[in-house]
């Protein structure tokens, strides 16, 4: 293996280890020649991808295709950076060039059904999925665009069983770890939801948003929303439902004074759900929080 | 290659930046304590918001209006019936029965817009007008009906 072979191994090998910013270091040890190579405009815009460094993402690729012509992989990271700067029409014609070129690559597949995803188009985004799933069911795009599909939909129940099974095929996938604290936030489960942005953090530090998702669900687990947990576990609806059956099932037993304690009662549960993860924030912050 | 999955399909349209939309969800609030008008129109506002389809925006207003109509057909045979304390309740459930409609038709297109990075828009001026307006209107409107 040559000197730059090698060098280009360091970096893939780094970027498995989520360490970005060190990939770019060495890549930019790289020789001319090696630099401007396919391979290495690739890693460069791996690893740029995974500090979220959109715009440098699309400079990088845009390189890169000029200097090494068309590549699937750099056309679809070029896809990528594209959603993440809201420009969808021109993120789909990149996707749209690369599944030219690699029709049967479920990663790309993936990019595109997310991104059908993100614009409201749930059917077509269904049926990539189903085609990234036949070509490589265990992928973890797949497993990631299957819960953002179920999400998108609003099924939570689906999105939390797909994170389920993504976590019982890959238990130390950081994605992996951020679906399921996602699925058990939206499910009231705080205790679940902040291990697993803590354990998805652990594994990935780089990563501004498992950073965020881990900070805002230990503002969920703090002791002074204790009390609303039930709320966050049944939900807005099916606890208003309970509170105001209770008030009507005690005011048609004619005990009117305690169904206006318990309206009381609910009220503060009410006012305190609204307060309290303000109050939570800056404790746990110690200052507020813009 | 013929394959029509693989055909662009995405125009600036569906995505074009609008006034931020209210969290469907939050629209409970307003529903239970304003009744069925308030989170109706409040509901409409946000279809456009969310820039939902014509068929979807009707079924709202459907909502809306088959939930006033049950509002004051069931509290008027209340009424009429003398028992009056659960009628205070009747528009908190017809409100949340609306609240149902509109959270079913506009959760999906309100996740998409999740997906886009979009941050909801504060609901706590709109929805306490429309609960104290419109509330009141349909109290109004309740009464009148009750007194004729």
């Amino acid at each position: 293996m040559s000197a730059p072979d090698a060098q280009l191994s360091r970096v893939a090998h780094l970027l498995e280890l989520n360490r970005p910013e060190q990939a770019l270091d060495e890549l930019g040890r790289l020789p001319a020649g090696a630099a401007t190579g396919t391979a290495a405009f690739r890693l460069r815009a791996a690893a740029l991808t995974e500090l979220d460094r959109w715009d440098d993402v699309v400079a990088v690729v845009r390189q890169g295709l000029a200097e090494c012509g068309p590549d699937a992989e750099l056309l679809g990271r070029l896809g990528l950076a594209l959603r993440h700067r809201l420009e969808y029409a021109p993120a789909e014609r990149a996707l749209l060039d690369a599944l030219a070129i690699a029709p049967q690559s479920p990663w790309l597949l993936c990019q595109y059904a997310d991104l059908c995803c993100a614009v409201g188009q749930t059917d077509k985004a269904e049926r990539l999925v189903a085609r990234a799933a036949a070509l490589a069911p265990d992928a973890p795009p797949v497993f990631s665009s299957r819960f953002q599909l179920a999400y998108a939909r609003g099924d939570d129940r689906a999105a939390e069983r797909i994170a389920r099974e993504f976590l019982g095929a890959w238990p130390s996938h950081p994605v992996a770890l951020a679906l399921h604290g996602v699925a058990a936030s939206r499910r009231g489960r705080v205790g679940t939801a902040h291990r697993a942005f803590g354990q998805a953090l652990a594994h990935d530090p780089t990563d501004a948003d498992y950073a965020e998702a881990a900070w805002e669900s230990r503002v969920h687990a703090h002791p002074l929303l204790l009390p609303l947990r039930p709320l966050y576990r049944l939900g807005t609806f099916r606890t208003w439902l309970l509170a105001v059956g209770v008030v009507v099932v005690l005011n048609l037993a004619g005990l009117d004074l305690l169904a206006g304690l318990f309206g009381l009662c609910w009220l503060v549960v009410c006012v305190w759900s609204w307060v309290a993860p303000s109050v939570a924030r800056r404790l746990v912050l110690g200052r507020w929080r813009s | 290659m013929a394959d029509d999955l693989f055909t662009p399909t995405i125009a600036p349209a569906a995505y074009e930046v609008r006034r931020p939309p209210w969290r469907p969800q939050s629209l409970f609030f307003p529903a239970v304590l304003g009744g069925p008008t308030a989170v109706t129109v409040l509901a409409l506002v946000n279809s456009g918001r969310l820039g939902l389809p014509r068929r979807a925006t009707l079924t709202v207003l459907g909502a809306g209006v088959a939930g006033l109509v049950a509002r004051v057909v069931v509290t008027l045979s209340a009424g009429a019936a003398g028992t009056e304390r659960p009628g205070r309740w009747i528009g908190a459930l017809a409100g949340g029965l609306v609240w149902l409609a509109v959270s079913a038709t506009q959760k999906g297109r309100y996740r998409a817009y999740e997906l886009r990075g979009g941050e909801p828009a504060s609901l706590w001026g709109p929805g306490i007008a429309a609960v104290l307006v419109l509330g009141f209107a349909e109290a109004a409107l309740l009464l009148l009906l009750a007194a004729a």
